[in-house]
């Protein structure tokens, strides 16, 4: 008995101690979880203490290699001793699959397990001489998210060991302690990269509080504008003094507009680059970010530096206007014969008339009355040659497109009027098949004018050289539905080559040795610009057909 | 003025240019009238009087030169004035080489188209009694008989009467009396005049 109690009173003894010990690695593996940042520099840490706790030689941690289907060294801590330096080398390098060795049998089940004698046992690697020989017993738990198996720790002791039930519950506690660390360090990670994308991200973007005040505001606006984060936290309209003098205004209207309204904004204005002091433009919009009721968190929003796009843009349409110029100018060359003869018909008949009406007051008696009838010709001719050139130099005047109601019909007949004698010179027959109910569309009189022009010398041209069947020209309008207007420039010349009709209204794409090989294309982008189409196709039985369609809309109210 | 009636035809294509030539020439009395097309002036009915044409170069259908060259070869050549809008020297050129009186450049003056049509209404004043002459010539010459014609021919190149009978195997008398009967129905008070007149039918301008 007195050996019993005496043993009885050894084992408690021991048994305190050992649930002190217990305690206390608790406590510290608690400890460094609260102070690490993440697993990987928690980890060695608990290691450490797990082995230092209880007296044991190494700990390592595997981690499940999703792709590889195995459990993978992550981690290792080990004493000092030479036998546990060999033993590291090729835990390092070990990886089990499920139910094999140790980790692999932990993995499978998701509870602890131990060996208490290694020696009869394969431990965390299969069939090795030198674990057999060095180690003793070994002990393993899993990382427990949940029910989920996210890894497994081991341990290998020199000392033959049999863990009671208290300490494997203890270390299975540890285990899910880090399956619940690993949770939270990963949706940390997963938000300090998202951070990080927001700071990095090629755009100016920054969050405003709901009363307009800044919050956020990413790398890239402060290395922009060369402003520092403590200058912007503490004034709250900082950007304003980046922006243009001139954009000042009406950037700052919008943008309180836009807070105000809780609609955010979208607004264009200059700000100034830090590194070579030039304004630049920027494209800035917000959005505004609502929680479950509604109410407005914050506004989201960026600023891109569209600058060179916006020049590149700017060159673009001079080029485009330049060309188009052009275009018109050479129109009214080819037609100068034309022209010339417009401007001196009425020009005739007025020195004409106007010799008459002076011969007729020379007469005895002075025939007043047929001088009177002279006169009202000068006059009404006169007003025919100014009406003439009205037109040439509407035609000739680079304007900036304007949008009015048109007649397409009264624009046709004036184009037509210009050309008239070019027609007549190169004895093509003229018809027109004008539909006289069509809606009014909106558009460039000029711009359009010009396509009609264009279309019409071309179909001249086509039919220059034809002798074999009549030269025929055909201009008609019709409506295509109730929303568009087209008109179509027949001809019966000698029609498309199917080697160039694909490449009908490419620019610098001609089949005329003179020509430039812009008419067509400039054509084409007036129409699109106007929201229409312009296309070819074969007349029958000879020649082209151009056909042009306008998108006809209400007129507003 | 006052001479018999002449009608000056104006063919242009704009309607200004046609009331206005219309009103000018009708200051100096002369009768106008106006056409918008060639073909609408071959179309129209025309009263056989002195005229003449005034045409621009440049009219829907065929140019003013075409057509002119088109009435030649239809033996109906009143005289031309040509007017253009864009007058150069070449076409100016060939116009007159076709038989234009004038060629006159848009705006004109209007005393140069008056004086053109005058020398124009002159000229064909003159060619159309020329023509009337030659036909009453052709006409007499027409109720000569195929005798009368032969002796004719043999007269005029200066043939006495003996060498005529010799050649035509008659009597010396028998073409006597036809020589006579040439003479009063040709209208011939002598041998000269005879020979005029057979030089006049013969004129190849004449035939036309």
């Amino acid at each position: 008995m007195s050996d019993s109690g005496r043993e009885t009173q050894h084992v408690d003894v021991t048994e305190r101690r050992r649930a002190e010990q217990r305690l206390l690695m608790q406590y510290r593996v608690t400890r460094i979880l609260a102070d690490a940042a993440s697993v990987a520099e928690a980890t060695p840490k608990i290691l450490q203490t797990i082995c230092e706790s209880l007296g044991w030689d190494l700990g390592a941690e595997w981690r499940i290699d999703q792709k590889a289907g195995v459990l993978r060294c992550t981690e290792l801590w080990r004493a000092s001793s030479a036998e546990a330096a060999q033993f590291e080398t090729f835990t390092r390098k070990s990886t089990f699959r499920s139910r094999s060795g140790l980790p692999g049998r932990v993995w499978e089940t998701g509870a602890p397990a131990y060996i208490p004698d290694v020696g009869q046992e394969l431990v965390f690697r299969g069939g090795d001489i030198a674990a057999r020989r060095i180690s003793r017993a070994a002990i393993a738990f899993p990382i427990l998210l949940g029910s989920e198996v996210i890894g497994v720790i081991g341990f290998i002791s020199r000392d033959v060991a049999h863990p009671d039930q208290e300490l494997l519950v203890v270390l299975a506690s540890i285990g899910s302690q880090i399956g619940q660390f690993t949770k939270r360090t990963a949706a940390v990670d997963e938000l300090q990269l998202r951070v990080s994308m927001l700071q990095n991200i090629p755009v100016a973007a920054w969050s405003v509080m709901p009363d307009g005040t800044p919050d956020i505001v990413n790398r890239l606006w402060y290395e922009y504008t060369g402003q520092l984060p403590d200058y912007v936290n503490s004034h709250p309209e900082a950007w304003m003094a980046t922006l243009h003098p001139e954009d000042r205004e009406r950037a700052a209207r919008i943008y309180w507009d836009g807070i105000r309204s809780g609609l955010g904004f979208t607004m264009e204005a200059r700000f100034l680059r830090a590194c070579d002091g030039t304004y630049r433009w920027h494209l800035n919009r917000a959005v505004p970010v609502r929680d479950a009721e509604g109410n407005i968190l914050r506004f989201v929003g960026t600023s891109t530096d569209v600058h060179d796009w916006r020049q590149s843009q700017e060159a673009l349409r001079n080029t485009q206007t330049e060309f188009s110029h052009m275009t018109r100018i050479m129109a009214i060359g080819e037609l100068t014969a034309s022209i010339a003869h417009e401007v001196n018909q009425p020009l005739g008949a007025i020195v004409t008339s106007a010799a008459a009406g002076v011969r007729w007051l020379e007469t005895k008696p002075p025939q007043v009355d047929k001088a009177r009838r002279a006169l009202a010709r000068i006059a009404h001719d006169g007003k025919r040659a100014a009406e003439v050139i009205r037109r040439i130099r509407a035609l000739m005047r680079r304007q900036a497109p304007r949008k009015d109601w048109l007649d397409i019909n009264e624009t046709t007949l004036e184009v037509l009027a210009l050309a008239q004698y070019q027609l007549r010179r190169s004895a093509i027959l003229l018809e027109t098949r004008f539909d006289h109910h069509l809606p009014l569309v909106r558009g460039d009189r000029v711009q359009l004018q010009q396509v009609l022009l264009n279309l019409i010398i071309n179909a001249i041209e086509a039919m220059s050289g034809i002798k074999e069947w009549p030269r025929e020209l055909t201009i008609a309008s019709a409506s295509n539905g109730p929303d568009t207007v087209s008109v179509e420039v027949r001809d019966s010349g000698t029609g498309l080559d199917p080697v160039h009709a694909p490449h009908l209204f490419e620019a610098f794409y001609t089949t005329k040795p003179e020509g430039l090989g812009i008419g067509l294309s400039i054509s084409r982008s007036i129409v699109e610009a106007h929201g229409g189409r312009l296309s070819a196709a074969a007349n029958s039985p000879h020649g082209t057909v151009f056909i042009f369609s306008l998108p006809v809309n209400e007129p507003a109210a | 003025m006052v001479l018999e009636r002449a009608i000056v035809f104006v063919i242009d294509d704009d309607p200004s240019m046609r009331l206005a030539l219309e009103d000018l020439v009708s200051t100096v009395g002369l009768e106008v009238r106006t056409f918008a097309s060639p073909q609408e002036f071959l179309q129209s009915k025309r009263p056989n009087t002195a005229g003449c044409l005034v045409l621009d170069v440049r009219l829907p259908g065929m140019s003013g030169l075409t057509f002119h060259k088109e009435l030649a070869n239809e033996g109906l050549v009143p005289p031309v004035i040509f007017i253009t809008g864009h007058g150069d020297i070449p076409m100016s050129v060939r116009a007159m080489k076709a038989g234009a009186v004038e060629f006159l450049s848009k705006p004109f003056h209007d005393q140069d188209l008056l004086d053109a049509i005058h020398v124009a209404i002159e000229r064909d004043r003159k060619r159309r009694l020329e023509a009337e002459r030659i036909a009453e010539l052709r006409g007499r010459f027409a109720t000569l008989s195929e005798r009368e014609r032969q002796i004719m021919t043999f007269v005029v190149i200066g043939r006495p009467n003996k060498q005529i009978a010799a050649e035509l195997r008659l009597s010396e008398m028998t073409v006597k009396v036809h020589r006579g009967q040439v003479m009063r129905k040709m209208h011939a008070a002598s041998l000269p005049e005879l020979v005029r007149m057979a030089d006049r039918l013969e004129d190849p301008m004449a035939t036309s």
